[in-house]
């Protein structure tokens, strides 16, 4: 999930007030790095996806933030810092369509005290079309990063909230002051079909029938403010009513409404309710839209699909080798475990009874639908391709270390290649209308650029640079991050911990989980404060019992490195972890039972 | 002249108001049944006299006569036991919504100390409704925690709970579920289960305890040991431990019956299951393990989405015929009425009118171990029966005479009163 | 743009696709139409998706499925004016007067509570709105055309629009006693529905002055004021959920001030002691067979309502309000031979042409006749018989539920998170469900029906 703070800001903040008493943030400049020296980069013997289904071998040249030239064997000019590329790929940069990045986490809301709950104040009944996401946009947010991090150069920032929340605008993802990084401000009207809180609208139908309200009155509102304009003699001036007044250009079809929309039906009433009211719909973060594929076919929505999935059934656990790898021995030796399974297999079967059979069998067809709707899920993508209905992607409600891993799973489901890369891209640049600057790798676009290691749809593809507005990011290797696994570490450590770490006066606890991935280990840890967010550990170590690792966390672009030192004895985990200049403080983890 | 009609009109109207708030007197009689066909349960059908006297049925046969009996001619007409809910909350609730009528749900977790028969109140509106559709004997039994107290049975005619008392009380256990308790139960699957673990090692550990207390106890008696200190829970397991006393177990799930099953066995306890919804999936095991059943109520929904539309119409059925011993409740507490009903749904869907007949007189009556007395037409046995002019399952039929241990119990309630009343206003419009 | 008009017109007939339609000829069963007499030995023939023919000897046309029906009984679809089915919300319940909300905007076709109606014969539904509100949300008229994935094609295309009222506990409770806002008693239910309706006038007048140009302010627009209006001139059916006899009198009093006439009162426990004042004012009465106590409004109830209503010349019909009893109507409908000795036709009457007239489409549905949909249920037994059990549901000619050959499972929508074994505990107690959503909406916070969708029923 994104916009979430980081997972262990609030260790961050307990800490910080405790150990120095500062309650005012410091300087938001933590970089030890040295400073760029230049804004030319040549990036050399690169494969060049300018844009989908096109692709050549030779440099682009970045400078001032705009691509100055992309071509076979461009010369590298005397100020450029040349980077070889070593065959590696570049892509454009990713756009996401619809995003929350940047935006502070709301604080949870108890019961609003309002006196008539059938006429709460319009912030209360989240009723806010007049507000802009512009002023709420923090480039500096830890969200920023782990989206640029996975490649975005741009993405379409819509306000939190209820049923009209605000206006979204476009932004570059590249650091620096919003007013330098904003593309386009007020570029929609973002809407979802979201209640209030125990006020009203209290339920669907209530926000559908205060939709209409809005939408009717900011029509009347939008005929009488031209009337009146055109010779105002005789008539009164309007009330200005700031949200209807907002909603005149939705009315007016100047400003498109991205209405979330995930599930089918939700698909359906939001198709609805355009065609009774007729704004211009972008139907937003689809996550089951194929049932209603025809509808959107005939009304001809451009459409955001999620890259959010269910969770994959668990297949077996037992690793199973890879059998081109074994020797003889180990082949036949396979071979009799599994006759000798399948023999079990049968025993155990003919053991039960007509009605245990009859159950066995309805569990497993209840299970064989359950994959089949997961599949429909995953097979979303590629049905719209088929239908020949053009899509983009949203990240919206997608955690950033999804987006890879589940993109993988629309393909592995028949979605092209290209078709994913123009989601990502070109699509995204049409449906916002910034085609003209992003999108693809072309003269005069902006320097967003992807730099993977292997084709990024490959399963085991790095990004490893990422440029936005010519700023460059280096990722670190994944054998950097992970820490390569000693024999027989899986069992010793894979698995959930719970720590705890002692800070005078306090205990901040939560989850370490720990798992084996092909000859690495990943670290993850999260907090008791936001259970399931979990950020993953740099620099893994693991050698004679003895677990290191590093993270860094962020609170407003105040960084701070956490470095972990645990020593391990079965099922406990004992250290400290040291906190930037703050200090170490004592750690203990359990391993929570299977 | 003037004094008489105003006594009358003031008698008329006393009567009207009153007519819709009591029924009348269930008086003690002496009787002869003559010429019905008997649905004896036991026995098959036959076309006999029966005579009530002193509320048992003294005989069944042909021409019988007594000088101090009346008659009633039933030829033509159909005579059953009365029928046994085996699980409702009647005479413990009044009013659904208004809590300080509800007796069913005290307060705490384990306290099976708490008993049904005192709370049961004799002149609860829903008793007459309730046994003039031939519902004779209901189970009265207490809700809410894993141990919520200890039912009885009770017949529905009666001054004091002690009248109406009929034989049997049993402790109720709600066995752990590892189900969502219903649609606004937002337990992850994980919490579940951790809920169901816990909840399954207190009743161990409650079990483990009883045991203890029950040898305790013994010991205490026969020497001159310590004894336990007051201790009303226990107490009140006391004979269940000891396998003197039926533990009624409510449970529905699949694994949850399973497991259930198993935890009788190990304890070695004399129980009946209640509810088993899931029932069919499983009634093999339960027919292997000997466990009578308590099922319904069966005009219930499927608990999946996934399960077919018609499961619960048929589980008393499948149950029966995978040889579980099964007896039909409703669950209900006003409409307890609806007994007939799920008998005869659980008939069309597979379990056929006689052996549904079965399940709502002599199986409950056998599993509460009451069948000396109710259950069937026998001689000797508590006269719960009444005269109907065909299938008591039917909607059509018509009930015509009903008694209750013995008594001639008015074909009255408050709904036939206000049927009365007002079927033909007067006045109708206007004032 | 006329050349404009007509491609839109054309685009529009492309896109609202045509309600799917069957033929199909039932032959040799008894056929109750409930309207003419109950035929032995007849055939009904239903070609796309109506009526064509009842009588003997019929022959089907080509490629015309036959079902045959000897010894079986063949019904009319069974109507149903009051359920929550098929929709995903129930209860907007922040206001007492939210006229402008519909439930119709969340029809949920993927409910397996529908096609467990189906399985029982119930082919329309009125998916209401709940009792939390004086004036609650409009309504949708249903057809359980279950199997379809649209939610536009689950509406009865034409039926007229309906809208909930509610008096007594339930809006009391949640407005008076929990928000402190009137009504707390029943004399402030009246008054919100004078005020509702004095409001409107209000609000039509100035509109109306605004179009003239008298009023110089634009007025501002209600969906809420909107629909009073149009309840006020007829367009509106009320479905008031009521139970006792004085608050019955007293919205038919407020409603005759207004000039409102079209009502169907439901529930009405306390119906029968009114009946006479019900049908002199020409209001339904739709009820339950058999529910009462529990609450305290319907502690004095009988199940003799039905009988008593009937008797009296009320147009009475039997509901279900749920999703359990939606399947077993037609055994609801013979209760009332046991509590009241009702005919077999008047008793069929009660789940078939009356519910239809309740809700303005008896000239589509509930009874048997020629031109009229073919929505039929197939009964092994006579359906008033406990042994009824049904072997086919049939709409607008099309089998959409069928005892024989359809599988165990018929969920259309899986969840792809759910637990392959989602038992839930079948929870006790009768309540009306009026009051589905009120308290985990409002009291539990709100529900997610996005995200993979969590069924709420």
């Amino acid at each position: 999930m994104i916009n979430k703070r980081n997972a262990l800001q609030g260790l961050f903040m307990v800490i910080l007030t405790l150990i120095t008493g500062w309650t005012t943030p410091l300087k938001a400049q933590n970089s030890n790095e040295p400073k760029e020296v230049t804004a030319t980069y040549l990036l050399q013997n690169a494969h060049i996806i300018a844009k989908p289904g096109q692709s050549s071998f030779g440099s682009v040249l970045v400078r001032d933030g705009l691509i100055e030239q992309v071509g076979p064997n461009l010369r590298a000019p005397y100020d450029a810092q040349i980077i070889d590329m070593d065959s590696m790929y570049i892509y454009a940069g990713f756009i996401d369509a619809l995003s929350h990045v940047g935006l502070k986490k709301k604080e949870k809301e108890g019961r609003p005290d309002v006196k008539d709950p059938g006429n709460p104040p319009n912030n209360v009944a989240g009723i806010t079309p007049e507000h802009s996401v512009y002023d709420d946009y923090a480039p500096s947010e830890g969200s920023v990063k782990k989206l640029r991090e996975q490649g975005y150069g741009i993405a379409h920032i819509v306000p939190q909230g209820r049923m009209l929340p605000g206006m979204g605008a476009i932004f570059s993802m590249a650091e620096g002051d919003p007013s330098s990084l904003v593309i386009k401000k007020e570029a929609s009207m973002f809407s979802q079909l979201k209640s209030a809180n125990r006020v009203a609208p209290g339920t669907t139908i209530g926000v559908l029938a205060k939709y209409r309200d809005i939408y009717r009155n900011a029509e009347a509102t939008g005929k009488y403010n031209a009337k009146y304009n055109m010779n105002p003699a005789g008539m009164r001036r309007a009330q200005p009513e700031p949200a209807i007044e907002a909603f005149i250009p939705v009315v007016n079809k100047q400003m498109p409404v991205y209405f979330i929309a995930k599930s089918a039906l939700d698909v359906s009433r939001v198709i609805s309710l355009q065609k009774e009211l007729g704004f211009n719909l972008v139907l937003a973060d689809v996550e089951q839209g194929w049932p209603m594929a025809s509808k959107i076919t005939a009304g001809r929505y451009p459409v955001l699909l999620s890259m959010d999935l269910p969770d994959p059934i668990k297949e077996d656990k037992k690793e199973k080798k890879d059998e081109s790898k074994m020797t003889e021995e180990e082949k036949t030796k396979a071979a009799e475990e599994k006759a000798k399974e399948e023999a079990k297999k049968k025993k155990e079967e003919a053991k039960l009874s007509m009605l245990e059979k009859a159950n066995k069998k309805a569990k497993m067809e209840r299970e064989e639908r359950k994959k089949k709707s997961i599949k429909e899920y995953e097979s979303q993508a590629a049905m719209m391709e088929k239908k020949g209905i053009k899509f983009a992607f949203t990240g919206v409600s997608t955690k950033p270390g999804d987006i890879k891993k589940n993109l993988k799973r629309m393909i592995d489901a028949g979605l092209s290649e290209s078709t994913a890369l123009a989601a990502l891209t070109t699509n995204a640049a049409d449906q916002l209308g910034i085609s003209k600057i992003a999108g693809t790798i072309e003269k005069g676009k902006l320097a967003n650029l992807v730099v993977t290691d292997k084709p990024y749809f490959e399963e085991k593809s790095m990004i490893r640079y990422v440029f936005v507005d010519g700023q460059m990011s280096e990722m670190k290797k994944k054998e950097e991050k992970k820490g390569k696994l000693e024999k027989g570490a899986s069992t010793a450590l894979a698995g959930e911990w719970k720590y705890s770490i002692e800070i005078p006066g306090q205990t901040q606890s939560g989850t370490i989980k720990i798992t084996p991935d092909g000859d690495y280990l990943l670290v993850e840890v999260d907090s008791s404060d936001e259970p399931g967010d979990y950020e993953e550990g740099t620099s893994v170590n693991f050698k004679d019992d003895k677990l290191s690792f590093e993270m860094s966390v962020d609170n407003d672009g105040f960084q701070m490195d956490l470095t972990w030192d645990l020593d391990i004895e079965d099922n406990t985990m004992k250290g400290m972890v040291k906190a930037g200049q703050f200090g170490s403080f004592p750690v203990e983890a359990t391993r929570t039972p299977e | 002249m003037k004094r008489i009609i105003y006594i009358t009109a003031f008698l008329l109207v006393a009567t009207l108001t009153l007519s819709a708030q009591m029924v009348n007197k269930a008086k003690n009689v002496e009787v002869i049944l003559k010429g019905g066909t008997l649905h004896t349960v036991s026995n098959g059908n036959k076309v006999a006299d029966l005579h009530i006297k002193d509320g048992k049925i003294m005989a069944i046969g042909n021409n019988l006569s007594s000088s101090t009996a009346q008659t009633v001619n039933c030829s033509g007409k159909h005579i059953y036991p009365g029928m046994i809910d085996g699980g409702t909350r009647l005479g413990l609730a009044e009013i659904g919504a208004v809590s300080l009528t509800n007796d069913f749900n005290e307060l705490g977790d384990f306290i099976p100390h708490m008993k049904a028969l005192t709370a049961v109140n004799p002149n609860s509106v829903s008793i007459p409704v309730t046994r003039v559709n031939g519902v004779t004997t209901v189970l009265a039994m207490p809700a809410g925690g894993r141990f919520p107290g200890t039912s009885a049975l009770i017949n529905l005619v009666g001054y004091t709970p002690e009248q109406m008392f009929a034989g049997f009380e049993g402790v109720i256990m709600n066995y752990p579920s590892s189900g969502k308790r219903g649609r606004w139960d937002r337990r992850s699957e994980e919490d579940i289960k951790k809920d169901e673990e816990k909840a399954t090692k207190k009743i161990n550990d409650i079990w483990e305890k009883a045991v203890l207390y029950a040898k305790i106890d013994s010991a205490a008696n026969v020497g001159n040991q310590k004894r336990n200190d007051y201790n009303p829970q226990m107490d009140a397991l006391l004979p269940v431990v000891r396998g003197e006393a039926k533990l009624l177990i409510e449970v529905n799930k699949e694994n949850d019956i399973l497991s259930a099953l198993k935890w009788v066995k190990q304890k070695g306890i004399d129980a009946a299951l209640m509810g088993v919804s899931d029932g069919w999936k499983v009634a093999d095991k339960i027919a292997e393990s000997g466990i009578p059943v308590i099922c319904g109520p069966v005009l219930g929904l499927p608990s999946r989405a996934s399960d077919r539309y018609d499961v619960i119409y048929k589980n008393p059925g499948k149950m029966l015929a995978a040889g579980v011993k099964v007896a039909i409740r409703t669950r209900e507490t006003e409409n307890v009425r609806n007994l007939p009903f799920n008998a005869g749904f659980a008939a069309a869907y597979g379990m056929g009118t006689d052996e549904a007949l079965k399940a709502v007189t002599l199986t409950p009556a056998e599993i509460f171990g009451v069948a000396d007395m109710m259950g069937s037409l026998d001689e000797g046995k508590i006269a719960n029966l009444f005269v109907a002019d065909g299938d008591p399952f039917e909607p059509k039929t018509s009930i015509t005479h009903l008694y209750i241990s013995g008594r001639d119990v008015p074909m009255e309630s408050r709904h036939t009163l206000l049927y009365d009343e007002f079927l033909e206003r007067d006045p109708g419009l206007g004032k | 743009m006329k050349y404009i008009n007509l491609i839109i017109g054309l685009f529009l007939a492309v896109t609202m696709s045509a309600q799917e339609t069957g033929s199909v000829l039932i032959k040799n069963g008894t056929v109750i139409t409930i309207t003419d007499g109950v035929k032995e030995n007849t055939d009904v023939l239903i070609q796309n998706g109506k009526i064509k023919q009842i009588g003997e000897n019929l022959s089907a046309g080509n490629g015309i499925t036959e079902i045959d029906a000897t010894g079986q009984y063949v019904m009319p679809g069974i109507v149903d004016a009051h359920s929550h089915i098929g929709i995903s919300v129930v209860n907007e319940a922040t206001n007492p007067v939210t006229a402008e909300v519909f439930t119709g905007d969340c029809v949920d076709p993927y409910d397996i509570g529908v096609y467990r109606a189906l399985a029982g014969g119930t082919t329309v539904s009125h998916a209401m709105h709940g009792s939390a509100n004086a004036i609650g949300g409009q309504c949708e008229t249903l057809k359980h055309r279950f199997g379809v994935i649209d939610p536009e094609e689950m509406k009865m295309e034409g039926a007229p629009r309906t809208i909930k009222f509610a008096l007594g506990e339930n809006p009391m409770r949640v407005h008076g006693e929990r928000n402190n806002i009137t009504p707390r008693t029943r004399m402030g239910m009246e008054q919100v529905f004078r005020k509702a309706f004095a409001d409107a006038l209000v609000y039509k007048k100035d509109w109306a002055d605004y179009n003239s140009g008298k009023l110089k302010e634009l007025p501002e627009y209600s969906l809420r004021m909107e629909t009073l209006m149009d309840i006020m001139d007829g367009e509106i059916i009320i479905h008031c959920h009521s139970y006792r006899a004085d608050e019955i009198l007293m919205l038919m009093n407020v409603l005759e001030d207004y000039g409102v006439n079209k009502i169907c009162f439901q529930h009405v426990n306390e119906g029968f002691k009114v009946a006479p004042e019900l049908a002199a004012f020409g209001a339904g009465a739709s009820v339950f067979s058999d529910w009462w106590a529990y609450k305290f409004e319907v502690y004095y109830s009988t199940a003799y309502n039905a009988a008593i209503l009937t008797k009296n010349g009320v147009v009475t019909s039997i509901n279900s309000d749920d999703a359990g009893l939606i399947r077993h109507l037609y055994h609801e409908a013979a209760k009332t031979q046991k509590y009241g000795g009702l005919t077999d036709n008047e008793a069929l009457r009660l789940i078939t042409i009356n519910p239809a007239k309740q809700l303005g489409i008896e000239n589509r549905v509930g009874s048997l006749e020629v031109g009229k949909d073919g929505d039929v249920a197939i009964f092994s037994h006579h359906p008033l018989s406990i042994y009824a059990i049904n072997q086919k549901t049939i709409i607008d000619g099309i089998v959409r539920f069928d005892i024989d050959t359809q599988p165990d499972d018929m969920r259309i929508d899986i969840n792809p998170e759910e637990s392959i074994s989602s038992f839930m505990e079948n929870m006790e107690g009768h309540e009306d469900k009026c009051m589905q959503d009120v308290y985990s909406e409002l009291f539990l916070g709100e529900k997610h029906n996005h995200s993979h969708h969590n069924h709420q029923h």
